[in-house]
């Protein structure tokens, strides 16, 4: 890898990161009391960060195979069902 | 079966009339008793996210990625990347040829990454690097001045660095090389 991919990682990292605050804000004010606040919130962080780099690359971004930092992750029309099912497993599993 | 005449009782336990035979008499209104089945334990993170849920989890992805007004740290997160991705990049890959030149990932960068990143486990050559890199990166205060823009825990950013960074190094050399990046005006 290449200081230019790093850059890309370095963006897209960011892109998970913004989802992961929006996501957690939500769910974790959601959780019942009996839930582990601290399992769920390691969990979800890990999950986002997990997830296909690809899966945070719009398709418009694809198709010009451009990269813009400063768009928000709701501007990037990004694969709702991909991402959600990969959010399902990965917060189920073990 | 007992009830609070039982369970509230001054009396003593031989007195007791109910099916607890005095097991229970007169110890308090919440005190167990051993004849009656246990409150159930409650349901796993995964279990819960199996079941009931499972709803609150999808409106939670679906609000991630949707227009809803984001908290204000997520609002900043791009502002700063559209500046700072470059320094960002160079940090990291500047870590990145020193672990390379090294050698190997050491058994100390290893412990290191699991102390910084909490209880991961290690899955394979991919995310050993990562996590090295992300853990290296982390010791040289790479992530301070984002997380001081934009109020995001450190924690957050070395995660999804770690696995951003697997994610590109599973996906093999030119996957990203493909792309250029728009340069925000200024920058």
């Amino acid at each position: 890898m290449d200081q230019n991919d790093f850059e890309i990682v370095s963006i897209i990292a960011s892109r998970k990161a913004e989802f992961y605050v929006k996501i957690g804000e939500k769910l974790l004010a959601s959780l019942p009391f009996f839930i582990d606040k601290k399992e769920a919130r390691l969990r979800l962080r890990r999950a986002t960060s997990e997830l296909d780099n690809s899966l945070f690359i719009s398709e418009e971004e694809k198709a010009s195979k451009t990269i813009n930092p400063a768009l928000l992750v709701s501007q990037l029309k990004l694969n709702n069902q991909e991402i959600l099912d990969w959010m399902v497993k990965a917060m189920t599993e073990g | 079966m007992c009830d609070a005449r039982c369970w509230s009782a001054r009396s003593r336990p031989s007195a007791c009339r109910c099916s607890c035979g005095g097991a229970n008499h007169g110890r308090g209104y919440f005190a167990p008793y051993r004849g009656y089945p246990r409150r159930p334990k409650p349901p796993s993170v995964g279990d819960y996210f199996k079941s009931i849920g499972k709803s609150a989890l999808t409106n939670a992805v679906i609000y991630g990625l949707s227009a809803a007004i984001p908290p204000l740290g997520a609002v900043a997160i791009p502002a700063y990347m559209a500046y700072n991705y470059s320094k960002l990049g160079y940090g990291l890959y500047k870590v990145y040829s020193e672990i390379s030149a090294e050698g190997k990932v050491s058994a100390n960068s290893m412990k290191q990454a699991s102390e910084s990143l909490g209880d991961f486990v290690t899955q394979g050559p991919a995310d050993t690097i990562a996590s090295a890199v992300v853990a290296r990166a982390t010791q040289d205060g790479l992530f301070e001045e984002m997380v001081k823009n934009t109020h995001v825990d450190e924690v957050v950013f070395a995660e999804m660095m770690r696995g951003s960074t697997s994610s590109a190094l599973s996906a093999g050399a030119g996957e990203l090389a493909k792309f250029a990046i728009v340069k925000a005006v200024g920058a």
